[in-house]
């Protein structure tokens, strides 16, 4: 894009009078007619066409006047060199500097702000205010959007899973408890012949069996016992001299309660009690 | 419980001992002395007692005191069989005083048997334990352990 260059605004008071001649060349060097299609651009001239139409004739416009600038340098500078071919005659020092300082102002400068032309400035200022309404009004690409969507789902999802990290199993078994009452089998036994009762009563069965085998086992207890309280006594005696017999085989003798009889022990308990209240 | 037969020979000794004691004792004399809470190890004499005190014979005598003091649910089974001997052995020179036509000697082995049923009686008993605990005692020191 060519750059829009600042109208000249030298300081003439540092240029001699040759120098002065040549920037009022340089002004008429101006074309003319790119600064009326400027104008016209900027919609100070006639023009019925579009806006963007207008801007771009302006930056035209622009250009040729640059166009015209560089013709203008390339001309004082052939002047300076002529006169430095010529050895400086005809001409002094300061004239010379004035060129040089001539050719340096006609550089294209960096624009400033400040340095535009109100028209100019406008036009600039309409130019930034719609750059800014159009990015503000672009819609984004459907590309973006699915992206940004598909990025906020999965943000979501990440951070339900660390605020709840029981969160799948949760659904396991609320999903469980519903896949409970789907995959009930639904029939058409009839209550007597369902799988409960069935094994109700077979329990039953085995309970009456189980109690007929109680019984026969009483009876038989109950006999064991009659026989065994007839033979216990003797049992009892003969275990107790076995008892006796394995003991002394190993070096051991029961300790039996003492055994005195009876006309001793009276006498013994008599005075046993009478030392003892006396003693008391 | 069982007492072993070392432990038996050594109560069997020592009712022999107590018999040849008593013999010259009426039970109202022992009934006196629980009476008085006399120390029954104080009366009798070990003098002509001889344990051995070393070689094979005196470790058997050692083995055979080994358990005597020990109790059994309150009652010391050693204690009970040394005044069941007392009682028998009584019992069998009772007989043969009776066979030798001496009647005191009947009369003194049935006070001895006496003795020993008032020994062993359950309200004598305690003091009887207690006393045979300081003989038991005593013929530890004479061993020598």
């Amino acid at each position: 894009m060519p750059r829009v260059v600042a109208p000249i605004q030298a300081t003439m008071e540092d240029l001699g009078d040759t120098v002065q001649e040549t920037v009022r060349k340089a002004n008429k060097v101006l074309d003319a007619a790119a600064a009326a299609k400027v104008l016209e651009g900027l919609g100070i001239g006639s023009g019925g066409s579009s806006e963007l139409k207008q801007i771009s004739e302006a930056f035209s416009g622009l250009a040729t006047g640059l166009k015209g600038i560089g013709e203008l340098q390339a001309a004082i500078l052939g002047q300076v060199k002529e006169t430095l071919g010529n050895g400086g005659k005809g001409s002094n020092l300061t004239d010379l500097i004035g060129l040089i300082l001539l050719t340096k102002m006609l550089e294209p400068k960096q624009e400033k702000k400040e340095e535009l032309s109100p028209t100019m400035e406008r036009l600039l200022n309409r130019m930034e205010e719609e750059i800014r309404e159009l990015k503000e009004n672009r819609s984004p690409s459907p590309v973006d959007q699915h992206i940004h969507n598909l990025t906020t789902q999965l943000l979501s999802q990440h951070m339900t899973t660390l605020m709840d990290p029981f969160a799948g199993l949760t659904k396991l078994a609320e999903a469980k408890d519903k896949l409970k009452g789907v995959l009930v089998e639904t029939s058409n036994v009839p209550p007597e012949y369902s799988e409960g009762a069935l094994r109700l009563r077979a329990l039953e069965k085995e309970e009456k069996a189980l109690a007929v085998e109680e019984s026969k086992f009483m009876a038989e207890l109950n006999h064991k016992e009659r026989l065994w309280s007839q033979q216990i006594p003797a049992i009892i005696n003969q275990a107790g001299t076995v008892l006796a017999n394995v003991l002394g085989t190993y070096g051991l003798i029961p300790a039996g309660p003492l055994q005195f009889d009876q006309q001793a022990s009276t006498v013994a308990e008599q005075m046993a009690t009478t030392m003892g209240n006396e003693g008391q | 419980m069982g007492l072993n037969t070392l432990t038996c020979v050594a109560c069997n000794i020592a009712a022999r001992e107590l018999v040849k004691y008593f013999y010259n004792k009426t039970a109202s004399e022992v009934a006196g002395w629980y009476k008085e809470k006399r120390d029954l190890s104080d009366l009798l004499s070990f003098e002509d007692i001889k344990i051995p005190e070393t070689g094979v014979k005196g470790s058997i005598a050692k083995a055979a005191l080994k358990n005597v003091p020990e109790r059994n649910n309150g009652s010391c089974p050693a204690y009970d069989l040394i005044l069941q001997d007392v009682y028998n052995i009584a019992g069998r020179f009772m007989i043969e005083r009776e066979q030798a036509g001496d009647k005191e000697g009947v009369t003194k082995m049935r006070d001895v048997q006496v003795i020993a049923a008032f020994l062993g009686n359950t309200k004598v008993k305690p003091w009887y334990y207690e006393n045979m605990d300081k003989l038991y005692e005593k013929i530890l020191k004479k061993l020598g352990d």
